[in-house]
């Protein structure tokens, strides 16, 4: 029973933690007041449900797609679930009439690009990615 | 294939939406689908399992289904699902068609026919890639027995900073044909109701529902014999026989959902007044750890059905001219087994694409009735486009 625990612990714990050396930020467009969300809300946000920004600005969120590393590291530290469980959650809400994955762009400079002219859009890069003027970080709130 | 007359009317809202769709802008049609090849076979014993024989046939559960969402404007899209499958216990045709108002970022309004949300999976049942069973455990699934109705579907979501709350309510009717236990049916549903509520803090997700139905299914094979009771001045035996009452299912779902493992549990009791059909509760407990591609599972569930209320005894005399009928209706009461079971499954789902899953799954389940188990190995590829 002890190696089982030891086991479960282990298993648990090796795949996040090797993603985890790599920090993530989530950003968006200035937004006339300041906002920041918690993980429980970006991972919402990332699972298709949509939250008001401000009174007038919805969230929509957008990926990297699933090749590419940072994403990996999103769906460890902030989604919480490997990339094959999520195509399977989107097979679940695709089919069920619930909601659509995130709009899927190839680089962080073509999400970079379209977060600076789409306000409400969401995305994430590695943290310290110097960020074009009027996009601010979100997530980690501190 | 069999569409209802309904049907019709929305097929041909649906066709305007889409002109109008198309008409008004240019935003994107979308088409999507999946489709799913299972086989299986029941071995070291002769007993087959469902559909299933020695032969690893792929005719059963295999089916296609096909999508087409349709943008309107902002807040307003439409979508239509079809479904081709040689299941018996299915009908190949209109599965979702539906209108979508979307007011606001928390709620979204459905109207036309929809999928049945009874269970946490039964809305996807016919999309083995959304879950990582070849077949969610039959002993809590095999319970629902209608997969859409016509009607409203209200959800609605409160997202704050620590949980979500997810608010879902439907109201609609059911009429079209359904296969329960090699019979088939017209039943007729009326005031189809249901409040389902989940709520998620993280990687742990609870859903709990309610759901009822005027059920009312008209038997003929018995039809002939509750004729006769009613003219022998035995209403009470001959409404017994009668399919037509309030059924009411209450469901409870705890998932956990961490990054590479998963523990999900869910629970199911219905209830009814009715004599011919058992209540029962069920549940299923299933736990997997992911390892790269695979996903290991290991599923028990246990059906535990209950008639309560026995047939009402007969006030007639046993005349000669009496006896096939007294016979038969006491016969009715002995072919109501309670189809008590329990299974133990262990599977493994490769995800080999993104969009492409094969599973294997070795299930043993356990009949009370016959106390005779059953061990079936199934294969299945799942592949959603």
């Amino acid at each position: 029973m002890k190696n089982f625990t030891k086991a479960i612990f282990l298993f648990s714990f090796i795949i996040p933690t090797s993603f985890a050396q790599e920090n993530i930020w989530v950003i968006t467009q200035k937004l006339s007041s300041e906002i920041k969300l918690s993980k429980q809300e970006v991972r919402q946000i990332y699972l298709g449900i949509n939250i008001n920004l401000t009174d007038t600005i919805t969230s929509s969120a957008t990926t990297l797609s699933s090749s590419h590393q940072i994403r990996s590291i999103f769906n460890a530290q902030v989604i919480g679930l490997t990339e094959s469980r999520l195509q399977s959650y989107w097979a679940h809400m695709r089919f069920s009439g619930r909601t659509k994955p995130p709009k899927e762009y190839p680089t962080i400079n073509s999400l970079l690009k379209h977060l600076e002219a789409t306000k409400g859009s969401i995305g994430y890069v590695p943290a310290d990615t110097e960020l074009p003027d009027n996009l601010i970080v979100i997530y980690p709130e501190n | 294939m069999k569409i209802k007359n309904t049907a019709y009317f929305y097929l041909t809202f649906f066709i305007l939406a889409l002109l109008l769709s198309i008409k008004l802008n240019a935003q994107e049609v979308q088409f999507s689908g999946f489709t799913r090849l299972v086989t299986g076979a029941s071995i070291n014993d002769k007993t087959p399992y469902e559909e299933h024989h020695g032969d690893f046939s792929f005719k059963p559960d295999s089916l296609i289904g096909l999508q087409l969402d349709v943008p309107i404007n902002k807040t307003f899209s439409a979508t239509a699902q079809i479904l081709g499958t040689r299941d018996k216990h299915k009908n190949s045709g209109l599965e979702w068609l539906y209108l979508s108002y979307t007011p606001n970022a928390s709620t979204n309004i459905k109207l036309g026919q929809l999928r049945t949300s009874f269970f946490t999976y039964s809305d996807v049942l016919d999309v083995g890639f959304a879950y990582h069973w070849i077949k969610p455990p039959e002993e809590v699934y095999a319970s629902f027995f209608f997969s859409h109705f016509d009607g409203i579907n209200l959800q609605h979501h409160i997202v704050n900073k620590t949980f979500t709350t997810k608010i879902e309510a439907f109201y609609g009717k059911f009429n079209d044909e359904v296969s329960f236990s090699d019979q088939t049916f017209t039943p007729d549903v009326e005031n189809f109701t249901g409040l389902v509520l989940t709520t998620e803090f993280n990687a742990l997700s609870i859903r709990a529902a309610y759901s009822q139905a005027n059920v009312s299914i008209k038997d003929d094979n018995l039809m002939p014999l509750i004729t006769t009771l009613h003219q022998l001045n035995q209403s009470t035996a001959a409404q017994a026989l009668l399919i037509d009452d309030k059924m009411k299912y209450y469901q409870l779902s705890i998932n956990y959902d961490a990054f590479d493992y998963f523990i999900k549990t869910e629970w199911l009791s219905l209830k009814h007044d009715l004599h011919l059909i058992g209540e029962g509760t069920s549940y299923y407990i299933s736990t997997g750890y992911q390892l790269n591609d695979y996903t290991f599972h290991l599923t028990y569930a246990d059906r535990d059905d209950n008639f309560s209320r026995k047939l009402p005894s007969l006030s007639l005399p046993s005349t000669p001219s009496l006896k096939p009928l007294i016979s038969t209706y006491n016969g009715i009461q002995a072919e109501l087994i309670e189809a008590d079971q329990n299974s133990w499954s262990l599977g493994v789902r490769w995800d080999l694409k993104s969009d492409l899953a094969l599973k294997a799954e070795l299930k043993r389940t356990h009949y009370s009735f016959t106390h005779n188990n059953v061990n079936v190995l199934m294969l299945a590829l799942d592949w959603v486009f």
